[in-house]
């Protein structure tokens, strides 16, 4: 093959590509050469920031990252600061530093990273749980194309809990959910409320009419939620809609430590079993969308929790803070756990439980690149500056 | 290949007759294939639905070009379904994954015309394997270097230009 030198090679001038082609082509690239490309002629970036462009992308597998936070040199000017790391999981992670965060990551939708200083100089009240509840804003940052947007927080506690980019205008929208306990009571939910913003627009956040209570399983699930009936809420970005789905029904199947994962595009439920095929976890794979009253649950996967060295990983994947399944080219599907202290995969293929991190303030991350126009997405322009210089190295470092 | 006439059956290693079609390439060469590789190429499963005889005409595709693009169907059709968990379906992509490999040892020109053929002709395996080796071949050179090798002009002003230059500084080196 054609070794990539400062010789360039002439495309032959009689046979030009067609149009059509070259997107083919752009469409292959990796994110970063994308980016750069923008810049070849109108055409390219014309093409390169169409919303099908981006829909061609969004194709891809997402990536799951971990991302840890330490101080570095970085920059053109090397100067010393606050900077996230951005590590992409190909088998296995990079070494990283245990410094604690001062900002919180509450997730990535459609190539853009949804953040949350913590205010400086302040100590989070005691009452508390999580610092995330000082700061009254979130930061929206696409790394790969430096577009950003501030978004005030919901009055109230609440959290994050989903953004997409708008399946046709390609409008960045936030889900926020009320679900959080109330102060000083563990065992008490206070009522669920849903909110969504539309980013760029004066609206601000609007509230969804209440659902009935059951456990949130899709999107992010908590443990400890009051059992009862478990079903999967389900966003539905078209139509700005939740939709309740039942959950997959089976004997044996303990629907309370039930995950909802994302592999090859379908959708999932990662559940442990007991009785018959104790020792082991279920991946439910949901065939048929069509109808949300009888959805249509296929067993897809069962796995052992047992791992070669006969220690039982039950109980990690009930108290895991993060369950993601990543799709590699070499490696084929792998289930990585997020635990207290170490980050563990499972590969399918061969069957076997393996430690590929160890890490105490690393956070997991489900992480597609989008080269979508920021003016489509935020409706306005505005680049990151936060502290510092921000640069991004093709994915593997990210900065702020 | 030999000319032979449309629409026959050759024997295949199997035992059974399989119906073969000719197609005929800009340069008058005629190829007798298996209908099922040749319909690997949406262009002329539609051709053979629309029937006609004496060959099927492909005015794009040279002799040289087609060979290599039959030669990729009779590979790629040969392969029976795939039957998961079993070790000759692996061995089997293992191999076609070869295949492709050696198949995209070409020099520039020849991948220009496979990757136009496979365009023409909708083979959409072939089109995926072209374009993912000139990604592979482009994706470490400036925005420069790309003008230069594809021939295209910068239409960017002055001012856009130091713009793009300024949105992208230090973000995609």
């Amino acid at each position: 093959m054609f070794s990539p030198g400062r010789v360039v090679p002439a495309w032959p001038r009689t046979l030009p590509l067609p149009d059509g082609v070259i997107l083919e082509i752009l469409v292959r690239l990796p994110a970063c050469s994308i980016g750069r490309f923008r810049a070849v002629c109108k055409a390219w970036r014309a093409a390169t920031t169409h919303p099908s462009f981006d829909r061609a992308l969004a194709e891809r597998p997402p990536a799951v990252a971990k991302v840890t936070w330490e101080h570095a040199f970085f920059g053109i000017d090397s100067r010393y600061g606050p900077a996230l790391n951005f590590d992409l999981f190909r088998g296995r992670w990079h070494r990283s530093s245990n410094a604690p965060r001062n900002v919180a990551l509450h997730g990535s939708w459609d190539g853009v990273l949804c953040l949350q200083p913590y205010t400086r100089f302040l100590l989070p009240p005691p009452h508390h749980a999580s610092p995330t509840a000082t700061a009254d804003a979130y930061v929206l940052w696409n790394p790969l194309t430096d577009a950003c947007a501030t978004v005030p927080a919901p009055a109230g506690t609440g959290r994050v809990i989903g953004g997409y980019a708008h399946p046709v205008t390609r409008r960045f929208h936030l889900l926020h959910s009320s679900d959080e306990a109330v102060p000083g009571r563990v065992d008490l939910l206070a009522p669920v409320i849903f909110r969504i913003l539309r980013v760029g627009g004066d609206a601000g956040w609007r509230e969804f009419p209440p659902l009935q209570n059951n456990t949130l399983i899709f999107m992010r699930s908590d443990r400890d939620r009051p059992t009862g009936r478990v079903a999967l809420l389900v966003f539905d970005a078209a139509h700005e809609k939740f939709r309740l789905m039942a959950a997959p029904d089976r004997p044996g199947l303990l629907l309370e430590t039930a995950r909802a994962v994302v592999s090859g595009g379908e959708l999932c439920v990662l559940a442990l079993a007991n009785g018959a095929s104790a020792g082991a976890m279920e991946m439910w794979v949901l065939d048929d969308y069509s109808d949300p009253r009888a959805c249509c649950w296929r067993l897809r996967e069962r796995i052992r929790t047992v791992r070669l060295d006969g220690a039982d990983l039950s109980p990690a994947f009930v108290a895991a803070t993060a369950v993601e399944v990543v799709e590699g080219a070499a490696e084929g599907e792998e289930i990585v756990l997020r635990l207290e202290d170490r980050i563990d995969a499972y590969n399918v293929r061969e069957d076997a439980w393996r430690k590929v991190s160890v890490a105490k303030n690393a956070s997991l991350l489900m992480h597609r690149v989008s080269v979508l126009n920021p003016l489509l997405m935020f409706l306005k322009k505005k680049t990151l500056c936060y502290h510092t210089y921000p640069i991004f190295r093709c994915i593997e470092k990210l900065y702020i | 290949m030999a000319a032979a006439d449309s629409c026959d059956g050759i024997s295949t290693s199997g035992g059974g007759w399989e119906k073969t079609v000719t197609l005929v390439s800009s340069d008058d060469a005629r190829f007798e294939v298996r209908e099922a590789a040749a319909s690997l190429s949406q262009t002329v499963r539609r051709m053979i639905r629309a029937g006609g005889d004496g060959g099927i005409p492909l005015p794009k595709v040279d002799a040289r070009t087609l060979s290599t693009v039959l030669e990729y169907c009779n590979k790629h059709a040969a392969v029976p379904a795939p039957a998961p968990e079993s070790s000759s379906a692996e061995a089997a992509a293992v191999d076609l994954e070869w295949f492709d490999k050696e198949l995209m040892h070409v020099d520039l020109a020849t991948l220009c015309s496979l990757i136009r053929a496979a365009d023409y002709l909708e083979v959409a395996g072939l089109l995926d394997l072209t374009c993912k080796t000139v990604a592979d071949m482009i994706k470490s050179k400036t925005a420069e270097e790309i003008r230069q090798m594809f021939g295209i002009q910068n239409d960017f002003t002055p001012e856009e230009e130091e713009q793009l230059s300024r949105e992208n500084a230090g973000v995609f080196e």
